[in-house]
């Protein structure tokens, strides 16, 4: 009896994430929360009437000691998922740690200028600002659908406030109201694929629903339990495609930025977008591996969804772009058309475990749309005219060629998301599309080949409205004068995001490592992937012993 | 005759309102109404979870439970904020009336 009940609690033990807590796990989370609490309490203090830049420079030393720990962390990562089972510290989740902290430490550094024009220097904008980006680490960092939820909430409620945040302005709550109503909507339905997928497991742990899955599926036929796991990994995989925009479930994007304000929408397309992947991959990688769940619904599987997704959103969100007159709506249409190519990136990379390194193209398409976008959302938001934002087209007149230091940011910016090179968005469109071509020619699948080509194509059509913008800032009449905001924060976010951009498009080897080493550490994979991350491993060593 | 109710009654109940939750989204056009099937959606997700953790004998459902409730609070507060915020600004709740950002 006693023996039967050690070997019992011998399987458990192997199958329950150990019961100890490594704090280390919560540390870049911690600093952030910490600032955030912080804050709280000087703001109580503020003497009325003096502005509040102090907070907006605080809270990016904050988020600054934020990034700089999981650089710190980096070579400290573990196996195991820790703090109870709920995180993972893998080298992965401290990347988009510190891109979540570097995304919301530029957005906030435009941000104390546009707030004061709209007479809305708050301190909780920060404070906001801050508890997404903790929402964002842990939500990179969660090992159990539970963790994941929580982080997924915690990053969505303070972005809906945000959204809303100019109180005087009605787009502002119009924008506001939307993404609460269909945010709040998708966060529902995915929470019910999460009560499925633990109905069916019995566990909301990512790695043992795997192995429970794996039983599922196995054995005579196929268990009850497998077709509401199914239904329940097609309502997780909606959640996330809200996030990313993607294009069934695409309908907020437009209004929410067009109402936003700008460096929001900074925040919003760049940070939620990159932590909304993070999160897509760890659960989909950990939990719904492939080789159990291909074929699950009606012989197609995950990756045929997010197939189909990627080409729906790189064409719809290129086209629908040509269209528009408001340069942040163009923008939204744009960031519809980055969702697709990352689709495409997410979608050949785990179209077969031996392909899992090429996920490395997707974090750095990540961090290079990251300073693109921040980039020209900081030059947009540094204007206004009598509260007003630059809106139109026709609002960017001659802007460029008044303020050269402004055009050459936008043009860097616009240059990388249209991925021209010697920028970011050049080489991170290239191993996306890299990837997708070598999975395809290694399957002999044309599909992957031709959505490659269609996002080639749809990517070509994407330079004429980039290209637009450039055009007004330069050769079109000035309609309506729009001033700049003085002041050195949008500045400082100005210049980093454009040094960053052309860095990272002449110099990529050092990122690229850097995305190598995260993927290589990803933790909780299946068997297989853990085979071709070893061998990844063993190449990046090999590369590094020669260097 | 003693009748007792199993895990499928349990799922059907609370899929159903989990539909109605839904459709009441889709179809209302009153902004505190679109809130409430939100949470009538959220609820029927709680009545899943306990279903199961019922079903399993495991404690995880309960737990999940209790932290949906907590989010669903958050989620209601924030909610009324916004919808007390777009109706000084409109002077109406009706989501038809919110097109300023449409063109």
């Amino acid at each position: 009896m006693t023996m039967q009940l050690l070997s019992t609690l011998n399987t458990l033990a192997m199958l329950t994430p150990p019961q100890g807590a490594e704090f280390a796990a919560i540390v870049p989370g911690m600093i952030v929360t910490l600032v955030a609490l912080a804050f709280i309490l000087i703001d109580v203090f503020h003497r009325k009437g003096t502005p509040r830049d102090y907070l907006a420079y605080f809270s990016v030393i904050g988020l600054g000691v934020g990034a700089a720990s999981s650089w710190y962390l980096w070579d400290g990562t573990l196996e195991a998922p820790t703090f109870f089972g709920m995180l993972y510290l893998d080298r992965f989740a401290l990347f988009f740690s510190a891109l979540a902290c570097v995304s919301g430490a530029l957005a906030i550094l435009c941000s104390p200028a546009v707030l004061r024009s709209h007479r809305m220097d708050r301190g909780e904008y920060y404070l906001l600002v801050l508890f997404s980006v903790v929402g964002m680490i842990f939500m990179a960092a969660s090992a159990d659908l539970l963790s994941l939820f929580i982080a997924f909430e915690i990053m969505s409620i303070p972005i809906y406030v945000l959204a809303g945040f100019l109180r005087e302005d009605s787009r502002s709550a119009e924008a506001s109201m939307k993404y609460f109503v269909l945010g709040a909507f998708s966060a529902a339905l995915m929470l019910y694929g999460i009560a499925l997928i633990y109905g069916a497991t019995g566990t909301t742990n990512l790695e043992m629903i795997a192995q429970n899955l794996y039983y599922l599926e196995g054995g005579e036929g196929q268990h009850a339990g497998f077709g509401l796991a199914m239904l329940g990994v097609l309502l997780i995989f909606s959640g996330f495609a809200f996030k990313v925009a993607a294009v069934p479930f695409h309908i907020w994007t437009p209004d929410v930025y067009t109402g936003s304000p700008t460096p929001v929408v900074g925040f919003m397309a760049t940070a939620v977008k990159a932590i909304a992947f993070a999160g897509l991959l760890r659960v989909f990688v950990v939990a719904f591996p492939l080789d159990v769940l291909r074929g699950g619904f009606f012989g197609y599987g995950w990756i045929d969804i997010a197939f189909a997704l990627a080409a729906f959103s790189m064409v719809l969100g290129n086209v629908v772009a040509l269209l528009q007159n408001n340069v942040k709506r163009m923008l939204a249409y744009s960031s519809i058309a980055h969702a697709g190519y990352l689709l495409l990136g997410f979608t050949a990379a785990n179209a077969h475990p031996r392909f899992f390194l090429h996920n490395d193209a997707i974090l750095f398409y990540l961090v290079a749309y990251t300073f693109g976008t921040i980039g020209s959302f900081a030059v947009l938001s540094y204007f206004s005219r009598r509260g007003e934002s630059v809106e139109t087209f026709e609002d960017l007149g001659q802007l460029g060629i008044k303020y050269p230091m402004m055009g050459l940011v936008m043009g860097i910016s616009i240059f990388s998301a249209a991925g021209i090179p010697p920028t970011a968005g050049f080489l991170g469109k290239f191993y996306i599309f890299r990837s997708a071509i070598d999975v395809g020619m290694q399957t002999d699948e044309f599909s992957f080949i031709g959505l490659a080509i269609l996002g080639v194509l749809s990517s070509v059509a994407g330079v004429y409205y980039y290209l637009k913008v450039l055009i007004y800032m330069y050769m079109k009449p000035e309609k309506r004068a729009f001033r700049p905001l003085e002041h050195t924060g949008p500045k400082v976010a100005m210049v980093v995001c454009a040094v960053m951009t052309l860095y990272l498009g002449i110099f990529p080897a050092r990122a690229i490592e850097i995305t190598q080493e995260s993927i290589i550490d990803f933790q909780g994979v299946s068997s297989a992937v853990q085979a071709t991350l070893d061998l990844g491993q063993q190449a990046l060593e090999a590369r590094q012993a020669a260097e | 005759m003693s009748w007792e109710p199993t895990l499928a009654h349990y799922l059907i109940l609370s899929a159903a309102i989990f539909s109605i939750g839904m459709i009441g989204v889709m179809v209302r056009r009153n902004a505190i109404i679109l809130f409430m099937s939100i949470e009538l959606m959220l609820n029927a997700v709680n009545l899943t979870f306990i279903a199961f953790s019922r079903y399993r004998i495991d404690m995880d459902g309960h737990i999940f439970a209790f932290f949906v409730m907590a989010v669903a609070a958050a989620e209601a507060a924030v909610a009324l904020a916004i919808v007390l915020h777009v109706f000084r600004h409109k002077r109406s709740v009706n989501v038809d009336e919110m097109q300023q950002l449409q063109y």
